[in-house]
């Protein structure tokens, strides 16, 4: 029986490959391996599974409830006031000056409309005025809009809460102008659709603006700036008051893609022969600047700068105390099989493969803790992505403002795939190298002493 | 049964110098002190010895009369602190780990005293576990492994784990483990010390048929009589040294 | 006996008794920190809500916080002062006038918060001269000084002594102009406040706005130890009901603050109890493996006559010498960092963060310190202590249940 065998195998000898120069072969092993191992002790795998999979569940939830706070950030901050790119003339950016306008020129906002990116434009007029009725006054942010171009370019249209948004045309004089209110101000005023104001303020010439205005609605847009301070009129109307006829101060830019704006804000500037970069002081002679919404808002850029660097804080944190129960796993682990990796030894295993092997078994421990943290964090994350947050669990008072932008009652994730992937690779690297010292002293046991059980 | 056994008339003392030429196993002046803290512990004091191709071959003493040392020194699982030892022309002695671990692989097959196995895989995988560090694919495997398996009686056995094996069959799983490399020299540490009197005799019976079918040379450490009795050679140690050797006909 | 056996143990078994302390030292060192660089943050944010309310509690006309309407003032204000200054409990009674407006020159106009003060009394809550950068501070002879944010001077294009109209509505709804001199420049680092805030006595205040014998607000300072709440309640007594007040805590008037603050502590809690639960599981694991890896030495016991009942407490007794050594350490990490942070801070202005905005209030300066509220510190400590024991529990009760027969198994 011997003899027929040993014929028909190809004689197994030390010339023959090594499993360690054969790509994939020997961890295929390990793979199977390291799962019969981690099977071994329950109690043990189960354990330290649960502890990697909180963790990385527990990041994947941060991660997109940070996600969800920074979008929001810079949705309610970019919509409706300053949406994703805006043009102005170089001087006003330098100081905003009524006076500091351009010429509302139809072929300037054409060529905007026609860089790829564009999504719409709106054009404006910004002015500060008293506005009241014979009992009281307010400051106010008087904001000349094209209504159609406005509601195409802002969700402004859709904030509306009483009464409507402005109509396409000015009304014919005599009659009073059509004005739109923040929510704060016409809470201020105590006024509503169909009431009148006036507005007092000081024109570009110098002069005094006086004009009827007859409300005929109310917006609330979760800007605090827009709900507290602002009036929306008719272009027209603005720009008479303001005395500023044919002239706007800026043109508020929709594009597709807020993360994309600095690109399109390039791409427009090219475009309009505009320069797309905040102007030194030396270089305000007029003509037209480009900015993207980051450099109208930085303080909104660098809070998300400083959130996302703090999510390495978080890592830290979760991950450390993760792996110190890897580390521990692995380090009983291997002490409880001493016996096993010395008889694994002396039969031939070199060093080094048993390092591998070890270090493939804290990997799957990682990867498959992991998975399962990424299944439930992701799931948890999803919900509160569709369904939101309801923040008033947490908190008695949950309508604030952060950074100008009102957070109320839900908070909704933001679930991005690079948030799931993360957290499981980053796991998988820790799991690793928390196995390493263990692995490296299983590796380093001398045969004999260990099988004769003298160590 | 045509394996002839060309070392079995020999007689080596400690001293004597007919040497054989083609010693598949020659050790020479091999001493070894462990250190015990501040104390110097000699295990072996200058062990000659030479094994031809084909043994089966005890060595017998007391306990601490360093069998174990000297077959751990001859297997490269230890260093000595003077000597050499040489396998098949190969030097077993000054080898850095990982050349040790690949020297053990190619030229030495190991049979320990129990918990011999590695206990997550099934006798089969086991038994096949040399090869795959060898990086022999697995039809080749399974070509060696499953014809050694039914020789040593495990036919029907080879999915269990070895929990689900009793000692005797642990060690045949052993046995197979060691031979599928096809080894120069088989050594086997206290092979029968967890084993009852009849499952050793039977586990050494299987060895010497192996050795005889097969040609695979086998060196045993022992106190147990069922392996000395079946021994051609029989070299006693006292105190770290080869006292004599004694050489039988057995059947 | 069980306790020196214990003892014993944990260091006999020195890099378990590390890894574990260490991660209990660890969660717990951290969470102390976490808890008081939080209470610090929050503490200073309610202290600027507070200052940018006015004070503990705030008096108005009826509606006023509300609407910020400029016909809803304090009127009789001399006799509210009076009878608010003297109810228990009251430190301070600060009065002010604040007007909404536009301040224009010749290159153009833009609106102001400008608030009427006596700078001698709101020294008590925040010195607004603090931010002082050019000129002075009410102080020079003027009967129409004005204090502007470096911002508005900057869109204005103002210097001192430079001529300054505003133009605001009086308690009658009436449009008003008053002259004003440009006399100092304060400068807070909020741009928002900057472009924004201005300062004048309360007497030009009240002569440009015809606010004789009226008041906006009445900013009411505590004295030591006296809750909002109750005093408010107080003052609102005092001042009665014939001349329509609202009377409001500082809670009560920037509630959004104190729910962001309240928000933030819960998901810091979140974030802590999911920590907990991590570290718990790998210390379960860890004693439970230290159970089993003992179970020989366990079963020695047992046949040396040790009861399993005793086994389980001597597993107790060495998880709390643990507890106890891995808490102290974590104590030593906690403090140590706390000084550390209180110390030096933990700018956040280094990567350009430079002021937050939360529900109106502006925050500046954004350093991170630590303050350590020891009811906090006491109540985290007692949560972990509490959690590590319990962790304990599930490994003591298997061991001391392990007969020596069964324990062998077990091992193999």
């Amino acid at each position: 029986m011997w003899r027929s065998t040993q014929t028909s195998s190809p004689v197994v000898g030390s010339e023959g490959p090594r499993a360690d120069e054969i790509p994939g072969r020997g961890t295929l092993t390990s793979v199977k391996l390291a799962l019969r191992n981690l099977l071994r002790n329950r109690w043990r795998s189960g354990l330290t599974l649960a502890a990697v999979a909180v963790a990385v569940g527990l990041m994947i939830w941060m991660l997109s409830l940070y996600e969800g706070w920074l979008q929001e950030m810079v949705r309610g901050a970019t919509s409706v006031e300053t949406a994703q790119v805006q043009i102005h003339s170089a001087s006003y950016v330098e100081s905003p000056r009524v006076y500091r306008s351009f010429a509302a020129d139809s072929v300037l906002l054409q060529r905007i409309l026609d860089v790829p990116e564009v999504l719409s434009a709106s054009p404006r007029i910004e002015l500060a005025g008293l506005v009241g009725d014979e009992d009281r006054s307010q400051v106010a942010r008087i904001l000349g809009v094209d209504p159609v171009r406005e509601s195409e370019t802002t969700p402004v249209a859709d904030a509306v809460t009483a009464g409507r948004w402005l109509a396409p045309l000015p009304r014919p004089f005599p009659a009073a102008r059509e004005v739109v209110l923040g929510s704060g101000v016409a809470r201020q005023l105590q006024v509503g659709p169909g009431d009148e104001l006036v507005t007092f303020l000081e024109a570009a010439d110098g002069s005094l603006g006086n004009e009827l205005l007859e409300v005929v609605g109310v917006v609330q847009t979760g800007n605090t700036e827009i709900d507290r301070n602002a009036l929306y009129l008719h272009l027209s109307d603005a720009q008479a008051l303001g005395a500023l006829e044919g002239e706007i101060h800026e043109i508020a830019v929709r594009t597709e893609d807020l993360a994309r704006a600095r690109e399109t804000a390039v791409a427009i500037a090219e475009a309009v022969g505009a320069s797309s970069a905040t102007p030194s002081p030396a270089s305000v002679e007029g003509g037209l600047v480009v900015r993207p919404w980051q450099e109208i808002l930085p303080g909104i850029d660098q809070m998300i700068f400083v959130f996302r660097r703090s999510y390495w804080v978080l890592y830290l944190l979760v991950y450390i105390l993760a792996a110190v129960g890897v580390l521990n796993t692995q380090r009983m682990s291997a002490l409880e099989r001493r016996r096993e990796f010395g008889v694994m030894m002396a039969i031939g295993m070199r060093p080094r493969r048993m390092l591998r092997t070890l270090l493939v078994e804290t990997a799957v421990l990682g990867l498959v803790g992991g998975a399962i943290g990424c299944a439930f964090g992701t799931a948890l994350s999803w919900y509160h992505a569709t369904s939101g947050l309801d923040m008033s669990l947490l908190a008695r008072e949950t309508t604030f403002s952060y950074m100008g932008v009102s957070f109320s009652e839900r908070l909704y994730f933001v679930l991005r795939t690079g948030n799931v992937i993360q957290p499981l690779a980053v796991m998988v690297a820790v799991a690793v190298v928390s196995g390493l010292w263990p692995a490296i002293q299983a590796a380093r046991i001398d045969p004999a002493p260990t099988i004769a059980g003298r160590s | 049964m045509s394996t002839g056994i060309r070392a079995s008339a020999a007689i080596i003392g400690p001293r004597e110098a007919t040497w054989e030429q083609d010693a598949l196993v020659r050790v020479r002046g091999l001493t070894k002190v462990y250190r015990q803290g501040e104390l110097e512990v000699p295990a072996l004091r200058g062990v000659d010895l030479d094994l031809a191709a084909g043994e089966f071959s005890a060595m017998a003493g007391p306990s601490g009369s360093g069998k174990t040392t000297l077959l751990n020194m001859i297997g490269a699982l230890d260093r000595p602190t003077e000597g050499w030892v040489e396998v098949a022309g190969h030097r077993a002695n000054d080898l850095r780990r990982g050349e040790a671990a690949e020297f053990r692989l190619d030229h030495v097959g190991f049979i320990f005293q129990a918990y011999n196995l590695v206990p997550v895989l099934t006798a089969y995988e086991n038994a096949e576990f040399t090869l795959l560090l060898r990086g022999v694919p697995s039809g080749e495997r399974h070509r060696t492994v499953v014809p050694l398996l039914e020789r040593v009686g495990l036919a029907d056995m080879m999915n269990r784990r070895p929990p689900e094996l009793s000692g005797g069959q642990q060690q045949r799983v052993a046995i197979v483990r060691a031979l599928a490399t096809h080894p120069e020299v088989v050594l086997a540490d206290e092979p029968t010390a967890n084993l009852d009197s009849a499952t050793s005799g039977d586990l050494l019976d299987l060895m010497l048929e192996l050795n005889i079918e097969m040609g695979i040379t086998f060196l045993f450490s022992t106190h147990d009589e069922t392996v000395i009795k079946r021994a051609r050679r029989v070299i006693r140690l006292l105190d770290g040294r080869v006292d004599r050797v004694e050489v039988r006909e057995t059947g | 006996m069980i306790w020196k056996l214990a003892w014993r143990n944990l260091w006999r078994h020195r890099g378990r008794t590390l890894i574990m302390g260490s991660a209990v030292a660890f969660l717990y060192g951290l969470t102390l920190l976490g808890l008081s660089i939080n209470d610090d943050a929050h503490g200073r944010m309610l202290q600027e809500a507070i200052a940018a309310a006015g004070g503990d509690v705030l008096i108005h006309g009826d509606g006023y916080w509300d609407t910020r309407a400029s016909d809803r003032v304090i009127r009789s204000s001399d006799s509210a002062l009076g009878r608010v200054a003297d109810t228990e409990g009251v430190r301070l009674a600060i009065p002010r006038i604040l007007i909404s407006g536009l301040v224009s020159t010749s290159s153009g106009s833009s609106s102001v918060y400008l608030q009427g003060i006596r700078p001698e009394l709101e020294i008590e809550l925040t010195d607004p001269a603090d931010d002082l950068t050019h000129g002075s501070f009410l102080s020079d002879e003027r009967t129409d000084p004005l204090v502007l944010g470096s911002g508005l001077v900057d869109l204005l294009e103002l210097e001192l002594g430079d001529r300054v109209v505003l133009t605001a509505s009086d308690p009658e709804g009436e449009l008003v102009r008053a002259l004003f001199h440009l006399t100092g420049i304060v400068e807070t680092g909020v741009r928002a406040l900057d472009e924004t805030v201005g300062y004048t006595t309360i007497e030009a205040a009240r002569d440009a706005v015809a606010m004789e014998e009226m008041l906006s607000q009445i900013g009411v300072l505590a004295a030591e130890g006296v809750e909002p709440g109750p005093l408010a309640a107080r003052v609102s007594a005092a001042v009665g009901t014939e001349n329509a007040l609202e009377v409001l805590t500082w809670e009560e008037a920037v509630p959004e603050m104190v729910g962001f603050v309240e928000l933030d502590d819960a998901f810091g809690l979140i974030f802590m109890l999911v920590l907990l639960v991590v570290v718990l599981f790998s210390i379960t694991n860890t004693f439970l493996m230290a159970v089993m890896e003992r179970v020989r030495e366990l079963g020695l016991l047992n046949a040396l006559g040790l009861r399993g009942r005793e086994i389980g407490r001597l597993l107790i007794a060495e998880t709390l010498f643990l507890t106890a050594l891995a808490m102290a350490a974590g104590l030593v990490l906690g403090y140590g960092g706390h000084l550390a942070v209180s110390h030096f801070g933990i700018s956040v202005a280094a990567y350009g963060l430079e002021e937050i905005e939360i529900s109106g209030v502006e925050l500046s300066d954004l350093v991170f310190y630590s303050t350590i509220i020891p009811s906090r510190w006491l109540a985290a400590s007692l949560l972990v202590a509490g959690a590590t024991v319990a962790s304990a529990l599930y490994p003591a009760v298997r061991a001391s249940r392990l007969a020596p027969a069964e324990a062998m198994r077990f091992y193999e």
